[in-house]
């Protein structure tokens, strides 16, 4: 069962994992049989992750407000607990446990009991002693957050839970026997007071700054999926839902712890560990489906909307006076808390030698900003949400915004481009035309359209037809000169009577008419095809052999009845 | 003299191809006189022949028709071509448009030899009836009449 408790460890990502614990009022081994990863886990964790800075940011605006009210009481206290936060812190650095660790395992065997009812014994116990219906909140939410923790590592809380065991075995007896402090809020039936003290120092160390840091680390150090680093972030994850328990839970426990704390100002401090943490216990197991019906959302607005009133309706259910002091004690936890956290979870240790103190302590390292602790210094920038100090009253504002989904989306930047911007504008394609002046219209036909006027008017003779009539050259003296002189040589002419008589040969044949060569013949259609007295005379064969066939058959038909009158005529003989 | 009916009689047969009539009538032509009347009268023929054949509205044909003439006339007649001289018949054709002169070195007998021949030819190629013929003859024998004087 110690593993269960080392899951309670892993509370600290409670917060984060709370809206997963309604998926899965029971532990995952249908999930994840046999693959501790698998992308639902990552989905779950980032959801985990965006609800816990906002609650967070929420619960450190409570706190405030809270420490702020009892700054006076507390101011003792305060002066005492940051040593013991220092002890824890040099605790969960060194792998040597510490009572803090086994207090924190106390808590996570609690919350683990809560979380896997598998159990019977802290089952029973936890029933038995559940009384207080607040604290039963607390055990829910405690115990959800382990279911979430188990969830954020990827891992079926009961592999983890193994896997922690192992290594945390030897840590938790260490823790028992350092573990001065009472076992935490769930499991802590042995001891009284130091369980409630641990429980409220763990939510004023979640209500604390540093808490938060650590949250934020925790949640970004789950992530890592190798070996040790697994383990060490499942441990971180661990102290970190032990931590939420005790701070980011804050209002509620502080609530919910009131009534026990309610005891512990009555005098009684320690007020019945064992019955508070019975009570945790049963209220877990009472309050889980609670749980479950939160969504992962709405679940941060309405713890962050309710616990306050919780809180107050606690002071006004009990002992208002009483909440001021396990405020003022979580204050000065707060940053104890981690520390009180792994104590804790040593203290499950103690109880169940099978919880992983060991790893819890590393975790308490991460989630403790001690100085010493690199891994915190260098996740807390990483930490988009800053802490919210005690001195920052508004909560961090959701940024990038939350989607229901768990994915944080960023809005694209969009362009516009404005026809006035100096890029945007439609330039002319002619690079001139920007230059050249405008030209109206009706200007350009007679600048650029109109031709002149060729000067045809007094040049005749190019291209105009001229009637003979109009010619002013006289043709007819041109040809009279003309034939006139071609009579000059007359004389010459006259006298060349013989030329004449030897051309008469040669002109003979100019003058006379070449012989007939012959007409081409035409042939003329005399009649259409159909027409019997054309078709006759064109073919006149078929007329007599017509006429031929006819006088063939009258001849035929004359011998018939020559003969017939024949045959008669002997016939009377 | 002037052109008598015995000249353009004599011409009429030369021209209407009856060789007979027309060596006849020729040898009756024995005067001088009736000699040169008659070689007016061909001279006058010729150039009417001329002119209905290388004028086409007052323009008067260039040397490619004249020569084309020529060349195709001595090709369809051996015997012209024998006789008719392409060079000297061109230039006739040529003096008888106004485009130039007759050399004087071409004797009368070649001279109107050629302008027979070439005269045969035309009213050969013109193919005239009778009629057009004679219409031909008077505006020949008016056209010598007024040289003869």
């Amino acid at each position: 069962m110690g593993v269960e408790r080392t899951n309670g460890t892993d509370t600290r990502t409670e917060t984060t994992d709370t809206p997963h614990t309604q998926d899965r009022p029971t532990p995952p081994p249908a999930d994840n049989p046999g693959s501790p990863r698998q992308p639902s886990r990552l989905e779950s964790l980032r959801r985990a992750r965006e609800e816990q800075h906002a609650r967070a940011a929420e619960i450190a605006a409570a706190r405030q407000a809270q420490t702020e009210q009892s700054d006076k009481p507390r101011e003792g206290a305060d002066t005492t607990e940051p040593t013991a936060e220092q002890e824890d812190n040099d605790e969960t650095r060194e792998p040597a446990e510490t009572g803090h660790d086994s207090e924190d395992r106390d808590k996570q065997a609690g919350t683990e009991k809560a979380e896997q009812p598998d159990t019977p014994g802290e089952t029973q116990d936890a029933t038995a002693k559940s009384k207080d219906g607040e604290e039963t909140q607390q055990l829910d939410e405690t115990t959800q957050k382990h279911d979430t923790g188990a969830e954020d590592t990827g891992r079926n809380p009961v592999d983890t839970q193994a896997e922690v065991e192992d290594a945390e075995q030897p840590d938790s007896q260490d823790a028992d026997r350092n573990s001065p402090a009472p076992p935490d809020e769930t499991d802590q039936p042995q001891d009284g007071e130091a369980d409630n003290l641990d429980l409220q120092e763990q939510d004023h160390s979640a209500l604390s700054p540093d808490a938060e840091r650590s949250f934020n680390t925790a949640d970004r150090d789950t992530s890592p999926e190798t070996g040790e680093a697994e383990r060490l972030n499942i441990a971180g994850e661990t102290q970190d839902t032990s931590a939420e328990p005790e701070g980011a839970d804050e209002t509620r426990e502080s609530a919910e712890t009131a009534p026990t704390p309610d005891t512990e100002a009555v005098g009684t401090e320690r007020g019945s560990e064992d019955g508070d943490t019975d009570a945790q216990a049963k209220a877990e197991e009472v309050e889980q489906p609670d749980f479950a019906d939160e969504e992962p959302h709405s679940q941060d607005t309405d713890q962050a909307s309710h616990r306050p009133p919780d809180e107050a309706g606690q002071v006004q259910d009990g002992e208002p006076d009483n909440q001021d002091q396990p405020l003022s004690r979580h204050e000065e936890p707060s940053s104890e808390t981690a520390d009180q956290g792994s104590g804790t979870a040593e203290s499950t240790t103690e109880q169940d030698p099978d919880g992983p103190t060991g790893q819890g302590q590393e975790v308490a390292d991460d989630q403790a900003p001690g100085p010493g602790d690199q891994r915190a210094a260098e996740d807390q920038p990483r930490v988009s949400e800053p802490p919210p100090r005690p001195d920052a009253p508004a909560p961090l504002p959701d940024w990038p915004p939350r989607t229901n989904d768990g994915i944080t989306r960023w809005a694209t930047p969009v362009y516009r481009v404005d026809d006035r911007t100096p890029g945007g504008q439609v330039e002319s394609r002619d690079r001139n035309a920007g230059t050249q002046p405008e030209t109206s219209t009706a200007n350009e036909g007679n600048d650029y359209r109109w031709l002149p006027d060729l000067p045809r008017d007094g040049t005749p003779g190019r291209g105009e037809l001229r009637p003979p009539e109009e010619d002013p050259v006289d043709r007819e003296a041109e040809f009279e000169e003309r034939r006139r002189s071609r009579w000059e040589p007359l004389d010459r002419l006259q006298a060349g009577m013989d030329g004449v008589k030897k051309a008469t040969e040669g002109a003979k044949g100019f003058l006379d008419k070449p012989p007939p060569a012959g007409k081409a013949e035409v042939k003329t259609d005399t009649g259409s095809m159909h027409s019997p007295t054309t078709n006759a005379a064109a073919y006149p064969t078929d007329a007599i052999l017509g006429a031929a066939i006819v006088a063939t058959a009258a001849i035929g038909a004359i011998t018939r009845t020559v003969d017939r009158i024949k045959n008669r005529e002997a016939e009377r003989e | 003299m002037k052109i008598t009916d015995e000249h353009v009689a004599t011409l009429r047969a030369q021209l209407s191809g009856d060789t007979d009539e027309y060596a006849r009538r020729l040898d009756e032509l024995v005067s001088t006189e009736t000699q040169a009347t008659y070689t007016t009268l061909i001279t006058a023929a010729f150039f009417e022949a001329v002119d209905r054949r290388f004028v086409i509205n007052g323009k008067t044909a260039g040397d490619r028709e004249i020569i084309d003439f020529v060349a195709t006339k001595r090709e369809i007649n051996p015997i012209a071509a024998e006789r008719l001289d392409p060079v000297i018949a061109e230039q006739v054709l040529a003096h008888a448009l106004g485009k130039g002169s007759i050399p004087g070195d071409i004797d009368s007998d070649t001279l109107m030899e050629t302008q027979v021949l070439l005269l045969a030819a035309l009213i050969g190629e013109a193919d005239l009836s009778e009629s057009e013929l004679e219409a031909f003859l008077a505006k020949a024998r008016a056209e010598a009449d007024e040289h003869l004087d």
